[in-house]
């Protein structure tokens, strides 16, 4: 028994150690782990919660942080002053700037925007938060659901090429592969270019388009599919393989790089990321595709 | 015109990486053992070269300019490997097991529904996770948030809030001593 919490206070030792971006000590960590099966154990059983708690520590509503509490900025803001002096001065100052989001092929990530406000990016997405509030997302590239419940908030704006959405209390998609932009709703309304068209795209639509377009035309769409990439699941219906081999890209982490020809093709069903990944093969018979070995990647191209 | 356009931009991405990869390559082949060897420690048993390849494979495919501390980069990758799969190995383990305690259950029985149960379950766990949270000294779980959710370094969060080392090490401790406690009775609840 003692034995036991003794080795788990050593796992909490080497989390805390290794979880530091700066860790270099690998070969004493390795060390340790070689000393017995049971301390791998009980290093990843707390390295697998803390993983599993993240998103739900990031999800809380910063009540017990008031410097994260957007909408009663300024009330928030004297009431932070007093009761966190420190903390205030070294997060408020800097949440006036932009911040930068990254993430790598295959990850996912879980981003607040205050409240019960979620940004989801898929992998290989790089996105800016910026303005006062931090809810204006400049999305450079890649795939994002923005999960909007928190009442009372001020409207998110995202803003991808030269395309503008506005939310109306929401949830929705945006991929941004190359020039072109895909949104789907599957919650509320999506305002697109307000300035401009102030197109509204509903809950079971769809807006594709791409930097230049003059004109914007919403679609019905498979809203079944809105944020399936966070749960390792793809769906489609009658989706351009271009777009497919893009969301494959994100959530696998391989470099799946269709021809020219392929990438019109169209494509109805569901993938799953796990078996994908594990069988990148699988795609061939999946996709009706042909596939080859190229570099660290694969390049995909129609059927002889 | 949009085909020609997509085409130009794959093989530009392709042949930047692998400018970027060579460098990087040696380094990972200069390690191929202590990775196998830190691999096996963390239990990947007979997976392991099939995991350092799918290690290679990610690296290749996410990194795309020069890397400051490439070791570094290469062990902790391999880290984040074996927790997510060890993660989804519970997971699985965990899923069995509600899975035969579910079939058990009578047919029609409310239990058996799962969407609102689970969505009362979601609310459930946030409030306790939010309370639990709460019990926390708030700047231990301000050190928590920059050192996890914004990436600062523990060196960074010592000088900016004016503490040592030893400090930000022990609120941390706090922090992921709470979490997995909860994690715990998350579980039971």
């Amino acid at each position: 028994m003692t034995h036991d919490s003794d080795r788990r206070e050593a796992a909490l030792d080497w989390l805390v150690r290794t979880n530091d971006p700066e860790f270099a000590g690998w070969a004493e960590f390795t060390a340790w782990l070689e000393e017995s099966a049971a301390n791998a154990d009980a290093y990843h059983a707390l390295a697998g919660y803390e993983a599993e708690m993240l998103p739900l520590v990031e999800a809380v509503p910063a009540a017990a942080e008031p410097t994260r509490q957007p909408q009663r900025r300024r009330l928030a803001l004297v009431a932070g002053v007093v009761a966190f002096a420190a903390a205030a001065t070294a997060i408020v100052a800097p949440r006036m700037m932009p911040v930068d989001y990254s993430t790598g092929p295959g990850e996912v990530r879980i981003v607040s925007l205050g409240g019960q406000d979620q940004l989801v990016m898929n992998g290989d997405t790089k996105l800016e938060l910026a303005g006062w509030d931090r809810r204006t997302v400049q999305l450079g590239q890649g795939q994002v659901l923005l999960r909007l419940r928190e009442p009372g908030q001020d409207k998110i704006e995202l803003i991808t090429g030269d395309l503008k959405l506005v939310d109306v209390g929401t949830v929705f998609e945006v991929s941004r592969d190359g020039p072109e932009t895909r949104l789907l709703v599957s919650e509320g309304a999506v305002i697109a270019d307000p300035a401009g068209a102030g197109l509204k795209v509903a809950a079971g639509q769809r807006l594709d388009t791409q930097d230049g377009a003059t004109v914007l035309q919403a679609m019905p769409a498979d809203i079944s599919s809105v944020g399936s990439f966070e749960r390792g699941q793809l769906s489609y219906l009658d989706e351009p393989l271009g777009h497919v081999i893009a969301d494959l890209r994100r959530s696998t982490g391989i470099d799946f790089s269709p021809s020219a020809a392929i990438s019109t093709r169209r494509f109805t069903g569901t993938l799953s990321v796990a078996e994908v990944k594990r069988d990148p093969r699988s795609l061939e018979p999946l996709l009706g595709i042909s596939m080859e070995r190229s570099g660290q990647g694969w390049r995909l191209g129609g059927k002889v | 015109m949009r085909d020609a356009i997509q085409t130009a931009q794959w093989s530009y991405r392709a042949a930047d990486s692998i400018m970027h990869h060579q460098g990087l390559q040696q380094i990972f082949e200069e390690n191929r053992e202590p990775l196998l060897r830190y691999l096996r420690a963390h239990g990947a048993g007979d997976s392991a070269e099939d995991l350092l390849q799918e290690l290679w494979l990610k690296i290749a495919a996410t990194v795309s300019g020069p890397i400051a501390a490439p070791r570094n980069y290469l062990f902790r990758a391999a880290t984040n490997l074996m927790i997510d799969r060890r993660r989804s190995e519970a997971q699985a383990q965990r899923r069995d097991v509600e899975w035969s305690g579910l079939a058990d259950r009578l047919p029609g029985s409310a239990a058996n529904d799962p969407s609102p149960e689970r969505e009362l379950d979601g609310r459930r766990r946030l409030a306790l996770v939010e309370a639990e949270l709460a019990k926390l000294p708030p700047r231990a779980l301000s050190i928590f948030r920059q050192h996890r959710i914004d990436g600062c370094t523990q060196r960074e969060i010592a000088a900016a809030m004016g503490l040592s080392a030893s400090t930000i090490e022990s609120d941390l401790r706090l922090v992921y001593r709470l979490l997995a406690e909860l994690r715990e009775k998350l579980d039971e609840a």
